[in-house]
């Protein structure tokens, strides 16, 4: 197995300011080409533990921190801001907050101006980078005056085109339009599994994530109450109750249709396979083929 | 719909058109055609860049339309002046933080009320009341960014709403809140709806919202209105949704897979839907 490119060993965060600790004995580890998901009610710490895999605390916000934060094994209270930026990629909540090129093509070739890369090789990423995220239009514009979701796939494009080993997003779709949110969930699952790429993303749309995630974390008062795949994740209402979180809608409508007394031997999750198991019970001879 | 007389409707828009100015010239309207009843609970959904915030800044007044007719409450509100067009509609950015900018939670609420010539004690009453109905009461000593995401929608819909607009635009009210705290905005809303008849119009993303609060949904696409009516019959319209990047909830979706009709657009319809279907 390869090594972790991130790995947390009961690592606790108290803001400067903070009386008790935002977060609170965490550990997990994140492989290359693993894809997980963070999701918590608001205030839960999700934002606060990607600023720390992202080296912003303790370097740019104050915090105490007990426990180890590595990233590639090298813990990141000793490495330089500007070193971890070099492997890890932060996209920010607001994206009002992370754009300040004035035009939309400087936003995107800054990171890579900054690397030094040849004019050639910028020309090119920046190509694939405004398609993958389908601002082509955009690209002469200036940032301040785009609507909201295409600040945000600008904010999105800007982190992709350097390419960074390790994605950390923060609500990444919160502004995009239900299909386009969905696109970018499933190509993010396509730099993970193609590029190996390490990705983190916080994110509150679980029907997304359960389809494209490896693991979903649930994170409630700071601490790490579930880390699971998605069927185990979706099936632990208990906590995904106290932690004031939905499953799917379809893991939903499971609970509701076996609570009044539709068999269903492994509760669906997922649209695709809740319509293979209705079709099953509504149209016996033709579920089968169709679930098989 | 089409046929309330223009005293009974909140919004009427017909050819409507804008074009961000020079240099940029960009038509973010290209020819709106839209109706909306006085009292109506309407979500505008869309593409991004499709023109739901422009039209919401030409139905609230702070843009002029280019081209074509606009009527809100029956005047053309960009005529008006600020103080004027308060009463009339109201408008709840996009982002909170373009528009907080007092020092203090409660002098961001009283500012509106200021401008309207209100009496102290008129502000003190309404300032309190709004407060404590958005759970703010607590925090209105603080300066608007000691508080979180979520309050601070929340006091950006304090601040417009205590000026008691006949007509309320929310841009996206519930980015970045769990859905908690979005359904306890939603639920605002359909109060301020029911109980002061106030006419909504909300900008969204998230269907499964749409689903269950919006009586009315208007889908703009590239800069007009492609299609409008109530959620059940518009989740229904697979091939205008494609177009203008919107999916249905998951529980329309799986209706629309199984042929189910009326089609459920909640968890509880879905589940009542697939239980008749069983039982026969
Ligand atoms: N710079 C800071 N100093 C002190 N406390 C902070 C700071 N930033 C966040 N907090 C506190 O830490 C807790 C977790 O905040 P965080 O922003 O990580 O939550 P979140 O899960 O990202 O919430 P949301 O979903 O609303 O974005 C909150 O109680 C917050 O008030
Ligand atoms: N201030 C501005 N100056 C110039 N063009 C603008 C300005 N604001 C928006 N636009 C452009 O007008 C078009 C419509 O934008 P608008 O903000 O109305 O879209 P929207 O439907 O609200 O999108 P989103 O879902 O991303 O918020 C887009 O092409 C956008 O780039
Ligand atoms: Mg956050
Ligand atoms: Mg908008």
């Amino acid at each position: 197995m390869a090594d972790p490119v991130i790995a947390l060993d009961r690592v606790s965060v108290r803001y400067a300011t903070a009386p008790s600790p935002t977060l609170r004995d965490i550990s997990f580890r994140v492989e290359p080409g693993e894809f997980v998901g963070i999701v918590g009610s608001t205030g839960s710490g999700k934002s606060t533990l990607l600023y720390l895999l992202a080296g912003v605390i303790p370097h740019y916000l104050g915090a105490e921190i007990s426990g180890d934060v590595l990233i590639h094994g090298r813990r990141t209270q000793e490495l330089s801001l500007a070193r971890i930026s070099e492997r890890v990629g932060l996209v920010l909540q607001d994206p009002e907050a992370q754009l300040f090129n004035l035009l939309v093509r400087d936003e995107l070739a800054w990171g890579l101006e900054n690397r030094g890369l040849p004019r050639a090789q910028i020309a090119s990423r920046l190509a694939s980078t405004l398609s993958f995220f389908r601002i082509e239009k955009l690209q002469d514009r200036i940032t301040y005056d785009l609507s909201g979701g295409e600040k945000q796939r600008v904010a999105l494009a800007a982190v992709h085109a350097i390419a960074p080993e390790v994605y950390l997003f923060d609500h990444p779709t919160s502004q995009l339009d239900p299909i386009g949110a969905a696109e970018v969930i499933a190509a993010v699952r396509r730099l993970a599994e193609h590029h190996a790429h390490a990705i983190v993303m916080v994110e509150d749309k679980v029907d997304e994530l359960v389809e494209h995630a490896d693991r979903l974390i649930l994170l409630d008062g700071g601490r790490i109450v579930l880390d699971a795949g998605p069927r185990e994740f979706c099936l632990r209402k208990d906590l995904l109750d106290a932690a004031g979180v939905r499953p799917t809608q379809m893991a939903e409508l499971s609970t509701r249709l076996i609570e009044a007394g539709v068999k269903l031997a492994v509760p669906p999750i997922t649209l695709e396979e809740m319509t293979a198991a209705l079709r099953g019970l509504l149209d016996p001879g033709r579920g089968e083929t169709t679930a098989g | 719909m089409t046929s309330s007389s223009p005293a009974e409707l909140a919004v009427l828009a017909e050819g409507l058109e804008f074009e961000y100015p020079a240099p940029r010239r960009i038509l973010a309207l290209k020819g709106v055609a839209l109706r909306v009843p006085k009292g109506e609970f309407a979500a505008i959904v869309g593409q991004n860049g499709s023109g739901k915030t422009s039209l919401a800044r030409c139905i609230s007044g702070y843009l002029r339309p280019t081209r074509g007719t606009l009527r809100v409450a029956d005047t053309e509100v960009w005529r008006l002046r600020p103080a004027q067009r308060a009463t009339r509609v109201g408008y709840v950015f996009q982002n909170p933080d373009h528009q907080l900018f007092r020092e203090r939670v409660w002098d961001d609420v009283a500012f509106g009320l200021q401008n309207l010539g209100a009496s102290p004690d008129q502000i003190q009453e309404s300032v309190e009341q709004v407060l404590r109905r958005l759970e703010l009461w607590d925090k209105r000593e603080l300066h608007p960014f000691q508080l979180s995401r979520g309050d601070r929608q929340r006091l950006a819909i304090a601040a417009i709403i205590v000026m008691r607009p006949q007509i309320l635009i929310v841009d996206e009210p519930t980015t970045g809140q769990d859905m908690a705290r979005s359904r306890e905005i939603m639920d605002l809303l359909a109060r301020l709806n029911h109980d002061q008849g106030m006419t909504i119009l909300t900008i969204t993303h998230v269907m499964e919202l749409v689903a269950e609060y919006a009586r009315w949904v208007i889908v703009m696409h590239d800069g007009r209105v492609l299609l409008d009516g109530p959620p059940r019959q518009v989740f229904s319209r697979v091939e205008e949704l494609r177009i203008s990047a919107i999916s249905p909830p998951p529980v329309a979706r799986l209706g629309l897979i199984l042929g189910l009709d009326p089609l459920p657009i909640t968890v509880p319809e879905a589940r009542d839907a697939i239980l008749r279907r069983l039982s026969v």
